[in-house]
């Protein structure tokens, strides 16, 4: 998760991946080394519960709040019900990338913003805007305006 | 219980009372609990006491249905990708580093069989389950509609990927309102920047469709936006620019693409042979006006978009 710098909640990460484990585990033959493909189940997993989160969120349905006492934790320091933790989750990890990265390591791992520009080959300047957009994803309940997008007159030549 | 929180720099707290004092942000409603550095402490955050055997077959049941639904794309994406309009216009090269790749109709089938082996009672969606055991059979995709596998796979999972198909297959089908439908509601939902970022891309072909230029450029800033690494929306910025007799945003675009391409020729391979087989399409409703245009950017354009312009003939 550290290295897609997402959130989730790893206990259904965890349950997910069991799940995985157990449906192919009768057939794994050694090949690749066991944390190889332990780590692709992980992938897999991480990447379907991103999918099933978005849905969720669009659908409108009432998330659940997560379990994961690091995401409750981040909730309590942005000052966000935990109720809203499920959308404001599934809103950040749809974020760039970079946003994503900022987040993670200027919040979740409070490194000094200077050592974190240095070694992601980013200016301060870039990683402030790229932790707004992060912050924004989080906690602004903004919805895309496709309709303004879509909107006009004829525009061809 | 008052609960911790992670110790924050003053200027990230700034930036957090910044975007908290939007009337429609939900940061800083709650009271925040004291402050205290506690993330960074690596505790145990998973038990096998907690994970609870309900939950677990939950989620035994939900990677069936995955597995079960990703056959039925997968035969949906074969067919789309094989056909005579989408094996000409679909891009299997992504970035510098992503390609995605065609199943056969063998490797198919023996995915399904491997699934069937091992299935579960999905009692919610018999039909998903019978369309995959159709999948083994021999010949049977040929025949197969890429939305009805896509429906199928829909109603066991629904997903990005399915819907991306199925937009794929409406607009290679030159249902274009029907594709618009499908992508704009794919912008929407994409879990991923780089999802959303091909939504929007496919989204501007769509649009393309149906000759609303400004809708295509648009489309596709927004999906170099969501995803700058992307070359298909660069080719598209590029293209509806000169379409649009755009000069100075058809030059930004082929700047910005040879910047994305640099000596990877390769990356463009695909949108090259799409410009060379569908120029007269392309050039559908051209002019002197257009033609001006595209010359204008052809001379200060770099290898990379020439490259574009003179498979157009």
């Amino acid at each position: 998760m550290r290295s897609q710098a997402v959130l989730l909640d790893i206990h259904r990460l965890h349950l997910r991946t069991a799940a995985h484990v157990a449906r192919h585990g009768p057939n794994y033959n050694g090949t690749p080394p066991i944390d190889v493909w332990i780590a692709e189940k992980i992938r897999k997993a991480a990447q379907e519960l991103l999918q099933e989160d978005a849905e969720l969120a669009a659908s409108g349905a009432i998330p659940e709040p997560p379990e994961d006492e690091r995401l409750l934790l981040v909730a309590s320091t942005l000052g966000m019900d935990p109720a809203l933790m499920g959308r404001a989750c599934a809103a950040f990890n749809r974020a760039p990338f970079d946003a994503r990265a900022a987040f993670h390591g200027l919040i979740l791992e409070a490194q000094e913003p200077a050592t974190w520009c240095r070694s992601n080959s980013m200016t301060l300047e870039r990683a402030m805007a790229a932790l707004r957009t992060a912050l924004w994803a989080l906690g602004v309940r903004e919805e895309l305006d496709l309709d303004e997008l879509l909107r006009g007159g004829d525009d061809g030549p | 219980m008052v609960r911790d929180v992670i110790q924050l720099r003053p200027e990230i707290e700034e930036l957090i009372r910044e975007i908290a004092a939007r009337p429609d942000s939900v940061l800083l409603r709650v009271p925040r609990g004291r402050w205290r550095a506690a993330l960074r402490d690596d505790a145990t955050s998973v038990s096998s006491l907690d994970s609870g055997f309900h939950r677990a077959e939950r989620h035994l049941l939900a990677v069936h249905r995955e597995e079960c639904a990703h056959v039925l794309r997968q035969a949906a994406w074969h067919r789309v990708a094989t056909s005579h309009e989408g094996s000409d216009r679909i891009y299997l090269k992504h970035t510098a580093t992503y390609s995605v790749s065609v199943p056969s109709e063998s490797s198919l089938a023996r995915d399904a069989s491997r699934v069937l082996e091992m299935s579960l009672d999905l009692k919610a969606d018999t039909d998903g389950l019978g369309m995959v055991e159709r999948c083994v059979s021999p010949g049977y995709l040929a025949g197969a509609r890429p939305e009805a596998l896509c429906a199928a796979a829909h109603r066991l999972v629904p997903s990005c990927s399915g819907r991306m198909i199925c937009g794929l297959s409406y607009l290679h089908g030159g249902r274009s309102d029907a594709a618009l439908l499908v992508f704009r509601e794919l912008v929407r939902l994409a879990p991923t920047a780089s999802a959303e970022a091909l939504a929007w891309t496919n989204l501007g072909e769509a649009a393309e469709a149906k000759d609303r230029w400004l809708w295509a450029w648009s489309a596709c800033e927004r999906a170099i936006r969501a995803d700058p690494s992307l070359v298909a929306p660069h080719v598209g910025a590029l293209w509806f620019s000169v379409r649009l007799g755009s000069t100075p945003r058809a030059t930004a675009a082929a700047a910005r693409l040879g910047d994305l391409v640099g000596d990877r020729a390769d990356l463009l391979d695909e949108h090259v042979q799409r410009f060379s087989k569908y120029a007269i399409r392309m050039k559908r409703g051209w002019n002197s006006d257009l033609e001006r245009t595209l010359r204008r950017v052809q001379e200060s354009a770099g290898p990379s978009a020439g490259r574009l312009f003179n498979a157009l003939g």
